[in-house]
């Protein structure tokens, strides 16, 4: 029946779930409503829903997927590499606001990001070379050498900049080193892997087909761009709860939930 | 030059999922595979046709989705 029919499909729901959590976490941020410990509390607990949402839109795209196969496969990982990063996001909150403390590193909520890092560059190599498999084109070869050489320079840059004054820390122990060393490497697999989808869903232009890596895209490279800059301002001992960079971190996980939203969208037009 | 109606139904299914670049692209080259040409595509070779299509569409739909759009663009074949 016409007066039964949806006010608005499920991606545009999660659109307005989107603008409106980032609107209340920009207003939170910007004015400093209810002062520090507010601050503290919105800036652990945004994290923790906005993963919670991707790990939910994730799970339920690979209940969707019948038949065990390769995009299964691919989803799944997402899924578990991101129920990783919501442990992680949990543990950080509970240490900040139970006990008072910030996490150090390395802390649970690392062991819990680094478990989950894995699988989610799996699942994007899995997703390249499914394409790579379609027999569709790729686009041209030397787009592909671009991105290999960018993200090698700029990890070099990385390297010298973070990289070296990190190693040469002397109160730093080992584990700290590499803990500190590992977060902007596999960041820059995770953003080569995403620049190789923006190369490859390019190709597919407005087709419906690229909707739902589009916004996956976006969501990793935001969430590798944050890891980044939180590594730089960590090292310099300028972050705190509460930074613009969190924000980044929670729209990237609301861009991967939107992105299972609009695979869901997809495949139940067909 | 003559218009191929089959060929012209697939582009269309096509077009709204993978977008105008690879649809041309995808029927050019899975014709050329069964040793045909878009302009000279028949009913008779959608059987072949069709499976490459839904192997395409795997990593994007899965295989259950997949094999649905390979069912509808044999279904052309009868609908015509």
């Amino acid at each position: 029946m016409d007066s039964q029919k949806k006010i608005m499909n499920e991606p545009q729901a999660m659109w307005l779930i989107i603008i409106t959590l980032m609107v209340i976490n920009f207003i939170f941020y910007k004015f400093r409503i209810g002062g520090p410990d507010m601050l503290t509390l919105v800036g652990d607990l945004f994290p923790v829903i906005s993963s919670l949402f991707a790990v939910g839109a994730l799970i339920r795209i690979t209940f969707y997927l019948k038949t065990w196969d390769l995009t299964k496969t691919a989803w799944l990982l997402l899924a578990f590499g991101i129920f990783c990063w919501f442990l992680g996001e949990c543990s950080f909150a509970v240490t900040e606001l139970a006990l008072g403390r910030t996490p150090g590193v390395p802390s649970l909520a690392d062991g819990f990001w680094l478990c989950g890092i894995f699988p989610i560059i799996t699942a994007l190599i899995l997703f390249i070379y499914g394409y790579q498999r379609t027999g569709f084109l790729i686009g041209h070869t030397s787009k592909y050498i671009f991105v290999i050489s960018a993200i090698a320079m700029l990890e070099i840059v990385l390297i010298a900049r973070i990289g070296m004054p990190i190693l040469y820390t002397p109160n730093l122990s080992v584990l700290e080193k590499v803990v500190s060393l590992v977060y902007p490497a596999l960041d820059m697999v995770i953003l080569m892997l995403v620049f190789f989808l923006v190369l490859i869903t390019s190709v597919l232009g407005k087709g419906l087909l690229s909707k739902p890596w589009k916004f996956l895209v976006i969501g990793f490279a935001l969430i590798a761009v944050a890891d980044i800059l939180y590594s730089f301002y960590n090292w310099l001992g300028a972050y705190s709860t509460g930074s613009y960079i969190d924000m980044m971190w929670n729209s990237g996980y609301l861009f991967i939930a939107l992105s299972a939203f609009y695979q869901k969208d997809l495949m139940e037009k067909y | 030059m003559t218009i191929n109606y089959i060929a012209v139904k697939i582009e269309s299914f096509l077009l709204p999922l993978i977008g105008e670049l690879l649809t041309a692209a995808t029927l050019k080259v899975q014709c050329d595979k069964i040793g045909t040409s878009v302009e000279k595509l028949t009913p008779m070779h959608l059987p072949e046709l069709a499976p490459r299509i839904e192997q395409a569409l795997v990593i994007f739909l899965g295989s259950d989705r997949s094999k649905r759009v390979s069912k509808q663009i044999l279904e052309m074949n009868i609908s015509q």
